[in-house]
This record gives C-alpha cells, structure tokens and sequence, in this order.
C-alpha cells in the first residue's frame, strides 16, 4: 500500500530505478485504497503524477510485464477504491468539477469500485493538521 | 495566416510517423504560400533534449498561433504535454505579455469512437491558454483513431480556412466534429469480438 501510495503521489522518484516498475504496481494488488495526491496542475494532474497514471493503465490491461515473471496486477476480482485530492490557492467550483470528472474517468480505466475528489486549499495553513486528522479518523 | 505557426506535436510517435501530424498538416495546409511559416516541435524530444526546449519557449514568444495536436491518454493529455505546458507557463510568467499575444489551437485525437471524453483535456488546454496568456482559438476533438471520414475531412478544412483567416475555430465546428463516426454498440460489438476469449480469465 505505501509502496503504491509513493508510486503514484506525484512523486515518481521510484519510476526512474532500476527496479521493475510493474512489480511496484503489484502491490496495488493487496492495497485497497489508491489515493492520487497532486498540485493541480491546469485543473488537473502535474506532469509526474500523470506520467505514473498512463503507466498504471496499461498495466491493467496486460498480465505479463518485462520483469519475466507473470504479474496478476490488478487482475484479480478486487481492485482498490479511488481518491484523489487536488491542492491549490483559492479552488473554485469550476475547477473542482473538472478535476471531479477526471477522478471519475481515471476510476473507470482504474476499474475502482468506488471514487471520490476533492481539492484542499493549499493556501489553508492548518492543512497538514486538517489531513493527519481526518487520517487518523479513518484509520480508527 | 501569414505570420509564424508553431505546431506542437503531442504524439510518442513523433512528427514522421504520427496521425496527428497528418491532420496538423490538413489544419495548416497553404499556410506557407500565403507567406507564412510553419516550425514543427515534437514534445517528448523537446523536453528530452535541453537545448529543444529552450529553442519551444523561444519560438512559443514569437509565434501568432500555436497549434497543439495530441492523443488523449488515460482521458488527459500526455504526461510529455503537461510537463510542456508547465515549462512553458513557467517561462512566461518572467517576462512582460507582448501587445499581441499569440493564439492558441488543439486538435485532440482519441482512438474509441466516442470523442466526448476529451473535453476534459479541453478544459486543461483553455486553464494553459489563460495562465500562459495566450488567445484561445478553439479546438477540434476527434473519435475513431485513424478513421476519418468525409465529415471530419470538411471540419478539418473549415477550421483551416478559419485560422487561415486569423479567426478562431468556432464551437459549432467542434460539436460537428465530436459526433461519432459509427454507434458505439457497433464499435463494441466489432471491436470486442476478436478479443472475446483470449483473455487469460477467460474459459471460452
């Protein structure tokens, strides 16, 4: 899971290893929470975060992966629930509403069950506090 | 158009080898004899290769249109695009905004036969137009992959003669351009058929 939440934070420092970048994604496989964290970005993903989302696609599509062993990525009947939490100064309605339905397609190609958004303020100094929060609360 | 167009090529496939470059070249075709000039930049070599990126955002100053062609990928544009973009937003945001800004066309191009889908990319293309402070001028969203048929042939044409007079691509061409080339059972039924039991789960 945090293997999974590192790889698609909108830090991709892992994709640039030399380690099989599918075998990282299999680990979405036990995971049942995604969560896409990102500055928005043109009301949308930053470059990183989207260059580790067009490699998850295919991902799904295909069982086989270059590492030689064949992955069950994401191929069972489980696949995890979306989240993607957007952050930017001053978020209007406008831009949470396209942010809100790129979720919603990237939940279809992601084949989640369920998905929801939201864009943080980043502006917000308590942001920090308000997510640890609201983290914990779940976790309980 | 007789000033300097700029064409942006979003495709991995690069500018020989792309549908999309095919089609920039049906949306600028005749550009040159009315004494303009076409510069060709493929994104992913662009930010592969510093001194090509450097060579984007001084073009991007210059130009009168940018005209950006790109797939739809994952239903946004390409990581390389967005990563473009910021580069672009951010080099500008240094210098004062030229009396004239330059316009800003897409062409977005998605492989099912839907097109509605792209409009989120075109919402993404109209926030980069504001913030790099550009003119928009409009975008044509086509469905189908490489299937073209007489209809798209005419939009293309139309939104040629549009830019060519220096106006920007209207919203009726667009919505002309994203009704689907075939029903979408059509397209499931014939496209899934080859597919049908050679899934790994599959038992047929």
């Amino acid at each position: 899971m945090s293997r999974m939440l590192r790889l698609l934070r909108g830090n991709t420092g892992d994709l640039h290893h030399r380690r099989c970048r599918e075998r990282d994604c299999a680990n979405g496989d036990t995971s049942e929470l995604v969560v896409l964290l990102t500055p928005i970005t043109f009301e949308g993903y930053c470059s990183e975060l989207k260059k580790a989302v067009d490699r998850v696609i295919p991902l799904i599509l295909h069982t086989s992966c270059s590492c030689g062993t064949r992955c069950t990525t994401f191929g069972g009947a489980r696949y995890p629930r979306l989240l993607g939490v957007g952050l930017l100064v001053n978020p209007s309605a406008k831009q949470e509403r396209i942010f809100g339905s790129l979720i919603e397609r990237s939940a279809i190609n992601m084949h989640a069950p369920r998905a929801k958004s939201g864009i943080l303020d980043a502006g917000d100094p308590s942001l920090e506090e308000k997510i640890a929060a609201a983290l914990a609360e779940r976790i309980a | 158009m007789n000033g300097r167009t700029l064409i942006l090529v979003g495709s991995p496939k690069g500018v020989e080898r792309s549908d999309l470059a095919g089609y920039a070249r049906s949306v600028t075709g005749g550009f040159e004899h009315q004494g303009g000039t076409l510069d060709w930049i493929h994104l992913h070599h662009a930010l592969a290769v510093e001194d090509s990126i450097d060579d984007l955002l001084a073009r991007a100053d210059v130009g009168d249109l940018i005209l950006l062609v790109a797939p739809l990928c994952a239903d946004s544009l390409p990581a390389a695009v967005i990563a473009a973009f910021e580069r672009i937003v951010e080099a500008r945001s240094h210098f004062a905004r030229e009396v004239k800004a330059p316009g800003f066309a897409v062409l977005i191009h998605r492989g099912f036969v839907k097109p509605v889908p792209n409009s989120t990319a075109v919402d993404i293309c109209r926030a980069f137009a504001d913030a790099a402070g550009f003119l928009r001028f409009g975008a044509v969203t086509l469905g189908g992959g490489g299937m073209l048929g007489r209809r798209i042939g005419r939009v293309l044409e139309q939104a040629r003669a549009a830019l060519a007079r220096g106006s920007p691509i209207s919203s009726a061409l667009r919505r002309r351009a994203e009704r689907p080339i075939m029903p979408s059972w059509v397209y499931i039924l014939g496209g899934g058929t080859p597919c049908r039991g050679k899934s790994p789960g599959s038992r047929a």
